[in-house]
């Protein structure tokens, strides 16, 4: 007589075998002592792991787990509205700056750097110079600057330093957060 | 087999609702717990564990289907980073905390005491076996996954599945046969 596997015995208690096959492996136990203690003893252990209690939990969990998700709550106001400031100003100054750019990308076709950076002011200043503010009655307020000078560069330098700051605040809470 | 509050605080959470998933955690942490504390078999790491568990379900729960019940979902997580943490961890095996306190004591002392020293023992066999095969009497005796589901889960073929399955019961059944504290 040929005894019932390891495996077959498994997959009986797993509820996996085939309905004919189960009938088989039921005349077979039915007939042998031997595969029917086997079968016993996998079922006993079934039944312990079955029978394995529950652990209470001594803390609450919930208090601690909310407060690291603080991180990831959406951003404090401020900084939301700062963050949209500076993509305000950011396309502000871009367009400023567009001649400057234009100027630069037609010069990065043809000359060395430092050409490049001498022509690209000396084209900018030109450019800015004719700049001219559309026909509507809109006057320009006293900044207390000439934007076409150099102080505009000054503008930009203060517009970087913002956006950088801005990053830093927008980055630093969700990086604090990666596991 | 949904439980609406479950669905409902998650739908919450998705509103970004911190408040709600808190509740969330309340409610399965327990449970969650447990998974953990049978992988790891200390309580400190389990209880950390737990926290990880959470805090990745919270990340991941804009992928999680409001049809499907919460817990199964959260348990197979907690079994996941449990898996990862004991492979990183490597082979040692931790002693088991005493948990000689938690026992409820609705039977005589005696039965209890008795009860209790029993499944300390089967915790101590569960963790003596290697974690491949532990992570599968998990699945398959306590979260009650099929085979088909074990291989999915472990992103491994169904043969190797029920191999690991079955030697860790033989081992199981050896080691509590030779320690029959009952
Ligand atoms: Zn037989």
């Amino acid at each position: 007589m040929t005894h019932l596997s390891d495996d077959t015995l498994n997959e009986y208690l797993d509820e996996t075998l085939a309905p004919e096959l189960k009938a088989e492996m039921d005349l077979h136990l039915a007939a042998c002592e031997l595969c029917a203690s086997r079968l016993l003893e996998l079922h006993v252990l079934f039944d312990e792991l079955e029978s394995l209690p529950e652990l209470h939990l001594r803390v609450d969990l919930s208090a601690a787990i909310r407060a690291r998700l603080v991180d990831g709550a959406p951003l404090p106001r401020p900084v939301r509205w700062l963050a949209l400031t500076q993509s305000i100003v950011a396309i502000f100054t871009a367009i400023l700056a567009w001649p400057l750019i234009e100027a630069f990308l037609q010069l990065m076709l043809l000359v060395s750097p430092t050409d490049i950076f001498a022509g690209a002011t000396l084209l900018w200043l030109e450019a800015t110079a004719s700049l001219r503010w559309p026909e509507f009655t809109f006057e320009m307020p006293a900044w207390g600057f000439d934007p076409t000078s150099s102080s505009l560069v000054i503008v930009m330098a203060g517009v970087f330093i913002l956006w950088v700051v801005a990053n830093s605040l927008l980055i630093i809470p969700r990086s604090r957060r990666i596991l | 087999m949904i439980d609406p509050i479950d669905r409902d605080l998650i739908i919450r959470v998705r509103r970004g609702e911190t408040e709600a998933f808190g509740q969330l955690v309340f409610r399965a942490q327990a449970a969650v717990f447990n998974v953990c504390y049978r992988l790891l078999g200390e309580r400190r790491e389990a209880e950390d564990m737990t926290q990880e568990a959470f805090i990745r379900a919270w990340e991941r729960l804009h992928t999680f289907d409001v049809d499907r019940p919460f817990l199964p979902w959260i348990r197979r997580v907690a079994a996941n980073l449990c898996l990862n943490h004991l492979s990183a961890r490597g082979p040692d095996s931790p002693e088991l905390d005493d948990e000689r306190d938690e026992t409820d004591s609705a039977f005589g002392p005696a039965l209890v005491v008795e009860q209790h020293e029993r499944s300390e023992v089967i915790r101590a066999a569960l963790l003596a076996l290697p974690p491949r095969y532990r992570i599968a009497i998990e699945l398959r005796h306590f979260q009650e996954l099929s085979y088909d589901e074990i291989a999915q889960f472990l992103d491994r073929p169904l043969s190797d599945v029920k191999s690991d399955l079955f030697r860790a019961r033989k081992m199981l059944a050896e080691k509590l046969k030779h320690d029959p504290s009952v």
